[in-house]
């Protein structure tokens, strides 16, 4: 069983040499987790936000939801959406299955509990003090919802690397709303479920590492900006 | 025309649960007429400086800011009012974007850095070394200093401080007290702030209120003495001190755990015990502070009877005749009918 | 100030994924395509793929799942053509009005593995002894039990040898995974599996030649397998591309085609056999 070691070789290799299958997985990796990120943080930020900032009616049973969401399976979200995307579903006309679109959407669906709940626990856990303090130095109700937000930033910011994290290592949804289709929606996670089926594991573990290798710049990228902060 | 005072409180009161209520009748309080506030935690001087700064909403009654009836909606008006709380709240920016902050949600683009220096150069924090800190990288007393420059940039009508000095160190103690004295001497400012230093406020403000269970129940030259009082069957109402040592008061009181007043000039201080009918309470004390204010020609001595701690007023030749001292064991002597019963509403 | 270099990173990554979904969406004509794991696991369509494209100008892009969720995107009009073998299931497929033109393309075989030293005894039996000596001995038997062409031929040769489908039995293995894990599942087992024969050539190249298996039954003619081509019925889905479909069919049936499958070897084997009829 010299999986790991030679595993840990290809990577070596495949990182290093370019080889154009992996840089395919990677872009399409990428590309697809960028894109869920994105869709996400934009609807899951003022999501969270008013969920945590607001009081309103149904806010404790909106919250148990959400949360309860966070245990969404990928591959219930990859059926949920393929029953939409799929060209006899609802929204078949968007011809979204087997693409990147399609696969960032559902991941969207699967990593935006992350963030609202996040985001919210952020805002929630502020300093009471914050609020007395914005009004006392004059802010107005925009200005204190807005800074409000600027203050939470640290946790919004793990609430995205959390999320990213989630969609970058899941298989199920990029498996069955993507296709596994090569040079177009394999990605990394997808490449070595199949190697996995081919009984390739050495090749397998080598993806891994490519995988673990790319979130660790992705990371890198978030440490360095919140110490610029 | 005639002048508005800039606060005027009437038939003020305000609850937190059931069991605290803050009732002030009525109270003024004059452009550039500095106040403190006095007494125990939790008897209400937090809440009223949060009420004065319309933090909070009064249940009843009425805050009259410049004539205007404030409720707390009216921001424009709110905005010549500021207040620094007992913890300061640094947003998570840097120092200058902190101390801007005020001139920024109003809009104001002129000389902010300028003006940024001067707030911090008045709470005696250098712009070059503070102002591209973050708000991580300070003492506590840095901390209040920046939280207290970035109101006194926006040189506010009124300035509501609570117990700005509580918890710093004595450098920044000194410089939070040199501030507020400086911008006084320089804007005709409001200040209302509530402190446990009665020596540090006797010579800073010009009116004091000593604030106890949600009443104000004097100018802070009342000693407060509270119950429980037990009746002696002449008449006469006692109250336990340390060592088997009572304290009597004429009765009967209104209720068992009613406070009594007594004025400091009601306290005779001697250095020796000595025999005289007339005065019911003659009790051993050790005098733990001594203070003058600029405003008063006598002297506060403060003394510890064992349990309670009196003030007691005597002028300044006497003092000196007594050879009083801090630490030092005398003898306080007054009447059970000086002690009036404290009556709420 | 922090905010917006956030924020101008996020657009940056935002305009940089859009420029390539851009490119993307540029691609020219696409046959989809639903196939089942073997012909992808043994790397058959990727050499066939580039192929059609030369020939052709179209891009086949391909999912390869189990037989029966192919058909059931055929069936939901999410592609456009089946490459699948289950021939019965097939047949009701067309006939239920789910696909069109059915056509025969090539086969390859089942065979029974099992431990190299046949514990059961059945080196070179049929089919149907194999089965009732499993059933008789309790002897450990892996199954894929995901509905998939393989599944459905296994399925197909209990029925045929008189015995039901040993479901709850304690000896049968139900992986619900695919043919190489199945057969990994067998081998850590001592168990014995129904496998296609490429995918096992393709097992027996990961382990040098060495593998833990043997092929022990084959040859017998319930095992022949049989792969073809379905299209999509165009008037159930209004966007399948039956015209590429129908491109791709004739073009797996010609003479060149035809071919370049028999040529299609691993570890110097012939994997699978065409038999197109003209």
């Amino acid at each position: 069983m010299d999986y790991l070691g030679s595993g840990f070789l290809r990577a070596l290799v495949l990182l290093f040499s370019g080889d154009p299958e992996t840089f395919s997985a990677v872009t399409t990796t990428l590309e697809v987790s960028s894109l869920s990120i994105l869709a996400s943080l934009a609807l899951g930020i003022p999501g969270g936000f008013i969920l945590g900032y607001f009081e309103f009616p149904g806010k404790k049973q909106l919250r148990a939801l959400v949360d309860t969401l966070l245990a969404l399976p990928t591959v219930v979200v990859g059926l949920v959406v393929y029953a939409f995307i799929s060209r006899r579903g609802p929204l078949g006309e968007m011809a979204l299955l087997f693409t990147v679109p399609g696969i960032a959407l559902a991941q969207t669906i699967l990593v935006l509990p992350i963030v609202v709940s996040l985001t919210a626990t952020a805002v929630e856990g502020l300093d009471r003090r914050l609020r007395l303090t914005l009004i006392t130095l004059g802010a107005n109700a925009r200005q204190i919802a807005l800074q409000t937000l600027l203050e939470a930033r640290f946790a919004v910011l793990t609430a995205a690397v959390t999320a990213y994290g989630r969609a970058i290592s899941e298989v199920g949804i990029s498996m069955m709303i993507g296709g596994n289709i090569k040079w177009h929606t394999r990605t990394i996670t997808t490449a070595v479920a199949l190697e996995t089926g081919k009984g390739e594991f050495a090749m397998g573990i080598a993806l891994g590492i490519v995988l673990l290798t790319l979130a660790l710049l992705v990371n890198a990228v978030l440490v360095t900006l919140r110490r610029k902060q | 025309m005639e002048e508005q005072p800039l606060y005027r409180i009437s038939g003020l009161r305000f609850h937190y649960g059931d069991t605290f209520e803050l009732f002030i009748p009525g109270m003024e309080i004059g452009e550039g007429e500095s106040i403190g506030l006095v007494g125990p935690n939790g008897g209400g001087k937090s809440t009223l400086l949060k009420l004065l700064a319309f933090l909070e909403t009064p249940r009843e009654g009425t805050i009259f800011f410049l004539g205007k009836n404030i409720h707390g909606t009216d921001s424009s008006t709110a905005r010549n009012v500021t207040i620094l709380l007992q913890e300061p709240y640094l947003l998570k920016t840097s120092i200058f974007e902190n101390v801007a902050y005020g001139l920024r949600v109003r809009g104001e683009k002129d000389r902010i850095r300028e003006r940024v220096e001067e707030a911090l150069g008045q709470v005696g924090l250098p712009f070059s070394e503070f102002a591209h800190r973050k708000w991580h990288q300070l003492s506590g007393g840095e901390a209040q200093r920046v939280a207290l420059a970035s109101r006194l940039i926006l040189k506010p009508k009124a300035l509501l401080l609570d117990e700005p000095t509580a918890s710093i160190d004595s450098y920044s103690t000194y410089r939070v007290r040199q501030a507020i004295v400086d911008i006084r001497k320089s804007l005709r400012m409001a200040l209302v702030v509530a402190s446990h230093d009665l020596e540090w406020l006797n010579g800073a403000v010009d009116r004091i209120y000593k604030i106890h269970d949600g009443r104000i129940i004097g100018s802070g030259e009342e000693n407060v003495i509270p119950g429980p009082w037990e009746a002696l069957g002449d008449g006469r109402w006692r109250k336990a001190l340390e060592e088997g040592r009572f304290l009597l008061a004429a009765g009967p009181p209104p209720g068992r755990e009613t406070a009594a007043l007594l004025r400091g000039t009601d306290i005779e201080v001697h250095v020796a015990e000595w025999e005289e009918r007339s005065v019911e309470n003659i009790l051993p004390a050790t005098v733990t502070g001594m203070f003058s204010g600029s405003r008063r020609k006598n002297l506060t001595v403060q003394v510890d009877l064992g349990g309670i701690t009196l003030q007691a007023m005597m002028s300044p030749e006497r003092a000196d005749h007594l050879r009083v001292l801090p630490g030092k064991r005398i003898w306080v002597a007054f009447p059970a009918a000086a002690l009036r019963w404290l009556q709420l509403r | 100030m922090k905010k917006i270099t956030l924020f101008s990173i996020a657009l940056s990554l935002f305009l940089f994924t859009g420029l390539f979904a851009g490119a993307a969406g540029a691609a020219d004509q696409v046959l989809m395509m639903a196939t089942t794991t073997s012909t992808d696991n043994t790397g058959l369509l990727n050499d066939l793929g580039p192929m059609f494209k030369a020939d052709t100008g179209v891009e086949l892009k391909w999912v390869a799942v189990g037989t029966g969720n192919a058909l059931e995107l055929g069936k939901n009009c999410d592609v456009d053509v089946l490459l699948v073998h289950a021939p019965a299931t097939e047949l009701k497929y067309v006939a239920d009005g789910y696909g069109v033109d059915r056509r025969e393309i090539m086969f390859n075989d089942f065979i029974f593995v099992g431990p190299k030293g046949d514990p059961a005894g059945v080196k070179g039996k049929s089919v149907n002894e194999a089965l009732k000596t499993f059933a008789a001995r309790k002897i450990p038997f892996a199954s894929r039990g995901d509905n998939s062409g393989t599944h459905k031929m296994e399925l197909q040769l209990w029925k045929a040898a008189g015995l039901p489908v040993p479901d709850k039995e304690t000896w049968y293995i139900q992986t619900g995974q695919g043919m190489i894990n199945t057969i990994n599942i067998a081998a850590e087992r001592d168990a014995y599996t129904l496998t296609d024969r490429g995918t096992f050539i393709k097992y027996e190249a990961n382990w040098k030649g060495e593998p833990p298996l043997a092929i022990i039954v084959e040859g017998d003619a319930a095992l022949k397998n049989q792969y073809s081509v379905i299209a999509v019925n165009p008037a159930r889905c209004n966007k399948a591309k039956y015209d590429l479909a129908t491109k791709f069919s004739e073009w797996m049936a010609s003479a060149k085609i035809q071919k370049a499958i028999a040529d299609f070897k691993l570890m110097g084997k012939q994997l699978f056999f065409p038999n197109a009829k003209k």
